[in-house]
């Protein structure tokens, strides 16, 4: 996977637009979302609203478009900052996609889907922020949406390397992004009661020349290691120590989450740009990320770190 | 090398039963019975009559507890597959899976159960974990004794057609050594009354490219194909079915749910796949055409496949077997891409008897009479909302 560079970063969460952001800034306190037929409501991160409005957001195709869409949206620009020719290829992941429409249109249906909305229907599946991030960024190249673990944002920066190695596409984005529901918090509810939904995205560049940004680069993703869910925390962890076994052995740091509540696949993309930021800060030549998945697979990758990050 | 083919849609299930249907053109549709259509627009669509037994001979039956309709689906697909390529026990190999809903009908369970009963935890954290498209596959996987890393493609109705390019380049570059590819979903109540809130549905019948088309008809399904190297095929002595040597891919930026009038995507992933597999256009025999009945994507993909055609075009037969077991959608490229295979393997061509009127655009010949043909490169052309354009040529192998 030698020769696949990380030439741009990008992330929106609850603590603000932008990497610094996520570098920098503290996360908001929870906020409380109602749980239909509950007195007490869930506790979930939210991103705060955009401010000043960036031009992309006035793009026709984001009027209406979903939040998570725009999450994807506000971490790729940030990714694209610097101009670049040739083709780029989009390639989106998410565990939990368009939820809140999806929640919405089928709401509508169950009371009556004679008049349930043509105008939530679209939106409602699962490569519509991809197939915004295409039309906003004019780019007709391939571009896929992948579904999985927590995880899944690490198996799209080994996709995304295939089609570089392959010479299908000079640049290809990738992107991870979740937005909060009320059915989703209730879903992670059943699972961990004392973990909060957090949304937001994250997203990293990659190129096969090296760029003025490039700041790491790809050295290798392992194998998924499934596990269990109903095993617990300790098939989780120990499909963990597999991936940790599976990583090149002269890692210098190893990166696991868990300062991020569960933001699905955009809490591994914050995880990939944290371990990357603390590697440049301590001066280390080498990282891992090992990323333990919510509910089926945990997956690892490691970075060659270049030279210091721009931001 | 295609070594192995399975599917199961509204016209059967396995690859057998689905043959003859196919190849005489006929349809499979009939009135909803999974759930309340009394108040939609549309009432017919293609329901799979799906056993209530698994397949005979799986390693690991408990694990499909979890899996929906749609996942029992994938499963008998998969096995198929897997049991006609005759892979050895315990193969480790990727799975691709295209799917735009995955467990969806779980997830509407759970919303309902959440909404209407919202003390209710029963049964609540299976239906959060078996909704997900890449447990169902996993699940599947693992049943059918392939292990490997799972990955899930969801470009609507792209992602059959995306899985099965996904997984021949996976081979052809080394990545894996061989993969099942596949594609699945099945009606839900989310999805048909969407695009019956569209209005994409025909009230009448769905007649692809015919110039008084109306709409689309839904239906549900799967396919799965195992995908290896020649060398690999030919050292166990598999059987080979067919070659596969092009996939294009390209999106399509017009609008999140209408096709460029030109079809310039689909344009794109034709070229493509053409180019891959060193064909121009007239050596293609035979294009299994997206077709899906509505006014603006026939109308899209004629002018597209007249343009990429240009000359070749008025001696190229183009049919859609959307016609007879109507929108399979994230299955449609994966069933499509098995009867491209089938048809190479018998030399025929699949028709639409609903189409009577050809859209003046069509700047081709229709299939619509069951016909035999000589057939050496089929092509199949998959497109889906967001603008996921996809195409695969497969070769006869003789």
């Amino acid at each position: 996977m030698s020769g696949i560079f990380i030439s741009g970063m990008g992330a929106v969460s609850p603590a603000g637009w932008g990497v610094e952001c996520l570098r920098d800034g503290d996360l908001p306190e929870p906020q409380a979302i109602a749980r239909p037929g509950w007195k007490h409501p869930l506790s979930v991160r939210r991103v705060p609203a955009m401010n000043p409005r960036p031009p992309w957001a006035v793009h026709p195709r984001m009027r209406r478009s979903a939040l998570i869409s725009q999450f994807a949206m506000g971490a790729a620009m940030e990714a694209l900052s610097q101009p670049a020719d040739g083709p780029l290829g989009i390639v989106f992941c998410t565990t939990c996609g368009c939820v809140n429409y999806s929640r919405r249109f089928y709401d509508e249906v169950l009371h009556d889907p004679a008049v349930a909305s043509p105008l939530l229907f679209p939106e409602t599946v699962f490569n519509a922020p991809a197939s915004h991030l295409s039309a906003v960024l004019a780019s007709g190249a391939a571009n896929y949406t992948l579904v999985g673990d927590s995880g899944i944002f690490l198996h799209g920066l080994a996709l995304a390397a295939g089609w570089l190695a392959d010479g299908r596409v000079t640049r290809c984005l990738v992107v991870a992004a979740e937005e909060v529901d009320w059915i989703i918090a209730d879903a992670l509810h059943h699972f961990r009661k004392s973990a909060i939904l957090t949304e937001g995205a994250g997203a990293l560049l990659l190129t096969r020349e090296r760029q003025p940004d490039t700041c790491a680069e790809l050295e290798y993703v392992t194998d998924p290691q499934p596990f269990a869910a109903r095993g617990g925390k300790a098939v989780r962890e120990a499909a963990a120590r597999r991936v940790a076994a599976a990583l090149p052995a002269r890692t210098e740091a190893t990166f696991r989450r868990s300062e991020f509540d569960e933001a699905f696949s955009a809490g591994t993309a914050w995880q990939v740009l944290a371990a990357l930021r603390r590697a440049q800060e301590q001066q280390l030549s080498h990282t891992t990320v090992i990323a333990p998945g919510a509910y089926q697979e945990a997956i690892g990758a490691s970075f060659v770190l270049s030279r210091p990050i721009s931001t | 090398m295609v070594t192995g083919c399975g599917m199961v849609t509204p016209l059967g299930l396995g690859v057998a039963a689905n043959t003859d249907g196919f190849r005489t053109g006929q349809t499979a549709f009939r009135p909803v019975t999974i759930f309340d259509v009394s108040r939609q627009r549309v009432r017919i669509a293609g329901e799979v009559t799906l056993p209530a037994h698994l397949p005979v001979g799986l390693s690991a039956p408990r694990r499909t507890r979890l899996l929906d309709r749609a996942g029992r689906m994938l499963l008998w697909a998969a096995h198929e597959a897997t049991q006609q390529s005759r892979w050895k026990q315990a193969s480790v190999a990727s799975f691709v899976v295209g799917t735009t809903g995955g467990g969806m009908s779980l997830g509407e369970t759970y919303f309902r159960t959440a909404l209407h009963e919202p003390q209710t935890r029963r049964q609540q954290p299976t239906r959060t974990i078996g909704y997900q498209a890449h447990r169902q596959a996993t699940m599947v996987a693992q049943t059918c004794d392939v292990h490997g890393p799972v990955t899930v493609i969801a470009n609507a109705c792209a992602s059959g057609a995306n899985a099965v390019g996904h997984a021949w380049e996976l081979v052809r570059s080394g990545r894996a050594e061989r993969v099942l590819a596949a594609g699945y979903d099945a009606i839900s109540q989310l999805i048909f009354a969407g695009f019956d809130s569209l209005q994409a549905l025909s009230p009448t019948c769905c007649r692809p490219f015919d110039a008084q088309r109306d709409g689309l008809a839904l239906g549900e399904g799967a396919a799965a194909l195992t995908l290896e190297l020649l060398e690999a095929a030919q050292q166990r002595g598999a059987t080979i079915l067919a070659e596969l040597v092009g996939y294009g891919a390209a999106t399509d930026i017009h609008h999140l749910t209408q096709p460029h009038p030109n079809g310039d995507a689909a344009v794109a992933t034709m070229a493509e796949a053409c180019r891959q597999a060193g064909l121009e256009p007239c050596d293609i025999d035979y294009v299994n055409a997206h077709g899906t009945g509505t006014p603006l994507n026939d109308s899209a993909e004629a002018a597209a496949i007249t343009r990429w055609a240009g000359a070749a075009g008025a001696r190229l037969p183009v049919s859609s077997t959307k016609a007879g077991t109507g929108h399979l959608l994230g299955a449609a490229g994966a069933v499509e891409a098995v009867v491209c295979v089938l048809a190479l393997r018998g030399q025929w061509l699949p028709p639409m008897p609903a189409t009577r009127t050809p859209d003046p655009a069509c700047g081709f010949p229709l299939v619509t009479q069951p016909a035999a043909a000589q057939l050496t490169h089929v092509m199949t052309n998959s497109f889906g909302f967001g603008g996921a354009n996809a195409t695969l040529i497969f070769r006869r192998w003789s």
